[in-house]
């Protein structure tokens, strides 16, 4: 069995999806590619794929994570399964939109097994790098501890009772909204929270998972630590932002990257 | 408005094998189902027509599904309208919608959407510019609940019809002129369309129907139209792969359509008969097709009666590779009780723990006045060889209420669970039961089609004691609400007059209500009331021979004389036509 990790974009069409469906159209992006998945043992056999840490339902990805196990002779089957590689993109597939998916013919398999799932992607997914490592590296859950996000919308100032208009604002040279409310974010010591979920209620500190905190005419950008029991939701650094007097009004959710530990 | 409601993805489209298509000048067409996505993209009769449709190149066909609650809500606050999946527009901009109704609590639903879509509700208020609505599903075997919303409704197989509707209506938008009466009358030309504005009804002051008068120029009724060979027909090999998990979310062939079986309470096995195959070969090719073009794990051999396929266990052989090398998991939806049905769910088990019967009824005798070929050393042997075979759960189909019913019936279901339960402990135990008992609904086109339904009362009575029993003996007791039934009856047998009564239903707020935590049941009374119309009509009063049903205008193989026969075996001579079951 070989091990690949693969980096992959979320799309929109893919961005309102859960976290299960997104491996369930990894899953089966990898089934259409007819590559040599490796499978789970047990009554119900599931291709091996783990995902990093979950993406949540609205938000696009840039450069998201999961780790996919084929079996041992898979650079053999790819290569007689797919040939090389030189067609262009979607041209086995009209129905395919179009997507940068593998360059000229190369024996480079990480290559190769990008083309082979782009070309069978589901629309939303897009696989930009693949590269094997060791079987026993950590899982991704273990190793991710980094994730930096974008946040679009806009801005109302709940204590002036009025929306705060970006062009209004850029034309009269003012200072980005909130500004002063992430800077005193970042300089607290400590940001109590009670976070409710189905599950049960529980009060956590957000300080220590908040390493960048920057705010624009229409935008938040946040770099959250990111620890395998979890982190920070987007709608919790919208919270803290709304108990300071500035509400932020979501059009749309990116996690443009994710950083991990290497062994 | 996305990122405030639930399960998003259920409003973007986007899928795997869905098509969009953007040329200007296409006749657009659109597919709606009066339910979730997840229910609607279930269903394999909308898969059929959406990429028929769509491999015409001047033909656009997208698909919408009834939105939740809480997107209606945003919809209704920001005064935005329905849309389609595929290319966003709004259904009023459309030019034919078409419904496909499954089931008779959805037609509030319909209602719903075209208000949502911008659509004028009834087919009187529509002009030129609104879209042709026109429904097809089983419903059609009575289209007139909804006569007044629908222009048109297709009786029997879609793909018969549905080009000729899109090719009629597409010269009909060509030249300008014309007017939506014109185009009604047209439509009316193609067989097994029905059009409920070209026939009147009148009725007598006892609230039956006195006499059906045609349009001078429109046809008397319509005969159904069917696929006369299905290895011949179009059926897509690259259907579209939904985002979210849906209730049936595998790859689906149908092995055949219509059914020998006969049962007397079966609306399916009367409107889609005579019963047509596909060969092994043709299946296997598709099902190999499907599963290449979907990543799907799992693979459906569908139909009305799945081990009534003469060529089923070639089939499954011949999936070997499939199966083995691919992982997919063949499913049987629909299996009989007996033990070949066991043995053939043995050859395909992939992941299908649960295995479902459905005896139906409690007797031996009641089973074959209901024209349910099965006899209770059957279902014993049945369940003994599911039990050997390590099927961890079972699950016991009831119907309560059935015409010829006596005491013992309701208590041989008690007694017939309870000799499963010894038999499966017999032959090693450590399998799981349950029952759903339900009311029965007397259904048009079927020979109990005349039949009273039983009344609240002893529905109630019958289902609380047998679900008593039932969990005191340790068996799990479900089945639909009772309200649900009677309800369910009255719409499946009503006439048009029942339409005013759904419009206020939806006007008070009936939406999903196949959902039982969205029924209610006094707001179906109060719109009853309200229109003068009274339950029990149309419910529990046997209806002669000689009545004018409101569905005599719709008609499909097995005729009313056949029918009758049939309803009359039922109570005279209910033997098992054992020539049949071969």
């Amino acid at each position: 069995m070989t091990r690949w990790r693969l980096l992959y974009r979320v799309g929109w069409d893919l961005a309102f999806a859960s976290h299960l469906d997104r491996w369930r159209a990894i899953s089966r992006s990898a089934r259409r590619a007819a590559l040599p998945l490796a499978y789970s043992q047990g009554f119900h056999q599931r291709p091996r794929l783990a995902m990093g840490p979950p993406l949540p339902v609205g938000a696009c990805g840039e450069e998201e994570l999961a780790d996919l196990y084929l079996e041992d002779d898979s650079q053999q089957q790819c290569d007689t399964v797919h040939g090389p590689m030189s067609r262009a993109p979607g041209q086995e597939d009209p129905s395919l939109r179009s997507r940068a998916c593998f360059g000229p013919e190369t024996k480079d398999f990480g290559l190769n097994l990008c083309g082979a799932l782009n070309n069978a992607a589901s629309p939303g997914l897009e696989v930009r790098q693949a590269w094997s490592l060791p079987l026993e590296e950590r899982s991704l859950t273990a190793c991710t501890y980094h994730a930096r996000w974008r946040m679009d919308g806009w801005w109302e100032h709940t204590a002036a009772g009025h929306h705060v208009d970006a062009g209004y604002h850029a034309a009269a040279g003012w200072v980005v909204p909130a500004s002063e409310v992430a800077q005193a974010l970042l300089a607290a010591p400590s940001l109590p929270l009670h976070r409710i979920t189905p599950k049960g209620e529980k009060d956590l500190d957000l300080r220590p998972y908040l390493l960048a905190l920057q705010t624009g005419l229409e935008s938040i950008e946040v770099e959250l630590l990111v620890t395998p029991s979890g982190g920070v939701r987007w709608e919790e650094i919208c919270r803290l932002f709304q108990e300071r007097g500035y509400r932020f009004h979501l059009c749309g959710l990116c996690r443009t990257s994710l950083k991990w530990f290497s062994d | 408005m996305l990122y405030q409601v639930e399960r998003p993805a259920r409003y973007l489209g986007g899928e795997r094998n869905a098509c969009r298509k953007e040329d200007a000048g296409l006749l657009r067409v659109a597919l709606a189902y009066p339910d979730l996505y997840e229910i609607g993209m279930s269903n394999l009769g909308l898969s059929i027509l959406y990429h028929l449709i769509n491999a015409e190149p001047d033909l656009s066909c997208e698909r919408v599904y009834a939105p939740a609650l809480d997107l209606e809500v945003l919809l209704r606050r920001d005064r935005e309208p329905l849309r389609t999946l595929e290319s966003g527009r709004p259904l009023g901009q459309l030019d034919i919608l078409g419904f496909s109704l499954q089931y008779e609590m959805t037609y509030p639903q319909v209602l719903n959407m075209l208000d949502l879509g911008g659509i004028p509700l009834r087919t009187a208020q529509r002009g030129p510019a609104d879209p042709v609505v026109i429904a097809g599903g089983p419903c059609a075997a009575n289209p007139e609940p909804m006569a007044h919303f629908f222009d048109a409704v297709l009786a029997g197989d879609g793909e018969e019809a549905i080009l000729e509707i899109c090719r009629l209506v597409q010269s009909w938008k060509r030249e300008e002129r014309r007017t939506r009466d014109e185009l009604l009358l047209a439509l009316s030309r193609i067989p097994g369309l029905y059009i409920p504005s070209l026939y009147r009804f009148h009725f007598s002051r006892d609230g039956t129907i006195e006499a059906i008068e045609p349009h001078p120029q429109g046809p008397m009724g319509v005969e159904s139209r069917r696929v006369k060979d299905l290895e011949t027909s179009f059926f897509p090999t690259r259907p579209i792969v939904p985002t979210l998990e849906t209730v049936h979310d595998r790859a689906q062939v149908e092995l055949f359509r219509g059914c020998l079986r006969g049962c007397r309470f079966c609306q399916a096995g009367f409107i889609y008969r005579p019963r047509r195959m596909r060969s092994a070969g043709l299946l296997k090719r598709q099902a190999e097709e499907i599963i290449a073009s979907t990543g799907w794990e799992e693979l459906g051999l569908v139909s009305l009666s799945s081990c009534d396929y003469p060529h089923l266990e070639e089939l499954l052989k011949s999936l070997g590779p499939l199966r083995a090398e691919q992982r997919v998991n063949v499913s049987l939806p629909s299996l009989r009780a007996d033990s070949f049905s066991v043995e053939v769910a043995r050859l395909a088990q992939g992941h299908q723990i649960t295995l479902t019967f459905a005896p139906e009824a409690g007797s031996d005798r009641l089973r074959q006045a209901i024209g349910k070929q099965l006899l209770e050393e059957e279902i014993l042997t049945a369940v003994e060889q599911a039990v050997r075979c390590r099927f961890p759960r079972i699950k016991l189909y009831f119907m309560i209420g059935l015409p010829t019913e006596r005491e013992e019936d309701v208590h041989g279901i008690l007694a017939l669970v309870e000799r499963l339960r010894r038999r499966a402990k017999g032959a090693g135990g450590g399998v799981k039961f349950s029952a759903a008992v339900s009311a029965f609904v007397p259904k048009p086109q079927t020979p109990f089609q005349w039949e009273p339904m039983e009344r609240l009362e002893g529905i109630r009575a019958k289902r609380s004691f047998l679900r008593d029993r039932l969990r005191r003996m340790g068996t799990e007791a479900g089945g639909q609400q009772e309200e649900l039934s009677l309800l369910e009856g009255v719409l499946a047998r009503g006439d048009r007059r029942v339409g005013e009564a759904i419009f206020f239903a939806w006007q008070e707020g009936a939406r999903l209500d196949g959902w039982s935590d969205h029924f209610s049941f006094a707001r179906w009374q109060s719109a009853l009331t309200r229109c003068g119309l009274e339950p029990s009509f149309y419910l529990h009063r046997t209806r002669p021979r000689e009545e004018i049903l409101p569905w005599s205008l719709v008609r499909f193989p097995a005729g009313p004389a056949y029918l009758w026969r049939e309803r009359e075996r039922a109570y005279s001579d209910p033997q098992p036509t054992k020539e049949a079951k071969e």
